[in-house]
């Protein structure tokens, strides 16, 4: 890549990435630490989800992204799209579902 | 053979790919021995379009800009193509590729019943993060390459997916997870002819 341009360090392993049986966020690093009886993102309700990712994104020290046709999205901005569940707001979650998938992956596997 | 290329070149997202298509695509294009027609920046405008549909004998079209179910945009989100409002055979007999959010839910098929060969776009909005934008620019660019190269469309998506899984290795294994996360949403939102024939015929080629 040769526009690579080094991001803030982040923190996956304290991020929430699944709910537990009386809906508390567990991070990833209790997931796979400790193996608790869980909801997986995968199974939580769109609204749950929206919830979660939402908070995920809060707690990234940056966060900006780009769709074509909307220009650049910031912090403030992808929190509400995602909270109300918009066309962008749900690409978003897509996004946070299929990274979370990748963390567990690398984390298991003693790569993170 | 000439190929149309109509990119937008006005906004943070539109400057970085129509630079990255002008370095890295085009001259690749030309290489192959195909002579580029340039709607670009402010000449990304439909009443340009339009004029060079009519002129050239077009075979490819591609392009970078903003869109929607129904509207591939240019400049200032001027309306290219908008469903009811271009000519059919603006569109007869050749393929087309666009770099846009949204343009294969109704636009893609609506092209594809008018005698387009084939359509390749996206169906959702394309995410791109700009710190590392030539990773996803490059991934949509393999379609324009693969093309050129003389495959056909059921090609073009199998290499097209191949450079996407590729990159999304990298990404991931670079730890760079919400990247990698976003490219394969991209990825999995590519639509092409093999995906479903209401994008046109997989064995179209140039």
């Amino acid at each position: 890549m040769t526009n690579y341009v080094p991001m803030p360090y982040e923190d996956h392993w304290s991020s929430p990435v699944a709910m537990d049986l009386v809906g508390q966020w567990l991070s990833l690093r209790e997931v796979v630490e400790k193996e608790p009886e869980q909801v997986p993102f995968t199974d939580l309700s769109l609204e749950i989800k929206s919830e979660l990712v939402a908070e995920r994104i809060r707690l990234r020290p940056q966060f900006e992204i780009s769709a074509i046709g909307k220009e650049i999205i910031d912090k403030k901005r992808a929190i509400k799209e995602v909270k109300r569940r918009t066309s962008l707001g749900c690409t978003l979650i897509d996004i946070e579902q299929r990274m979370i998938r990748m963390l567990l992956e690398s984390a298991r596997e003693g790569k993170l | 053979m000439k190929i149309l290329a109509i990119d937008s070149n006005y906004d943070k997202i539109t400057q970085g790919s129509c630079e990255y298509r002008n370095r890295h695509v085009y001259p690749y294009l030309e290489s192959k021995g195909f002579e580029i027609v340039r709607c670009q920046d402010q000449s990304a405008r439909r009443f340009y379009v339009k004029s060079k549909l009519s002129q050239e004998d077009i075979a490819y079209i591609t392009g970078v800009g903003h869109g929607t179910d129904t509207v591939y945009m240019g400049e200032d989100s001027d309306p290219i193509f908008d469903i009811g409002e271009y000519h059919p055979k603006e569109l007869n007999n050749k393929i087309v590729h666009f770099f846009a959010c949204q343009t294969a839910t109704e636009l893609g098929p609506d092209f594809v019943k008018h005698g387009c060969l084939a359509f390749f776009g996206y169906d959702v909005e394309h995410i791109v993060y700009m710190h590392v934008s030539d990773a996803f620019f490059d991934c949509d660019s393999e379609i324009d390459r693969a093309f050129a190269d003389g495959l056909t469309a059921e090609q073009v998506y199998l290499r097209a997916i191949k450079y996407y899984n590729r990159k999304i290795s990298e990404l991931k294994n670079g730890g760079h997870y919400k990247e990698a996360a976003a490219l394969e949403h991209n990825r999995e939102h590519l639509c092409a002819p093999s995906v479903n024939p209401k994008w046109g015929n997989k064995n179209a080629r140039l």
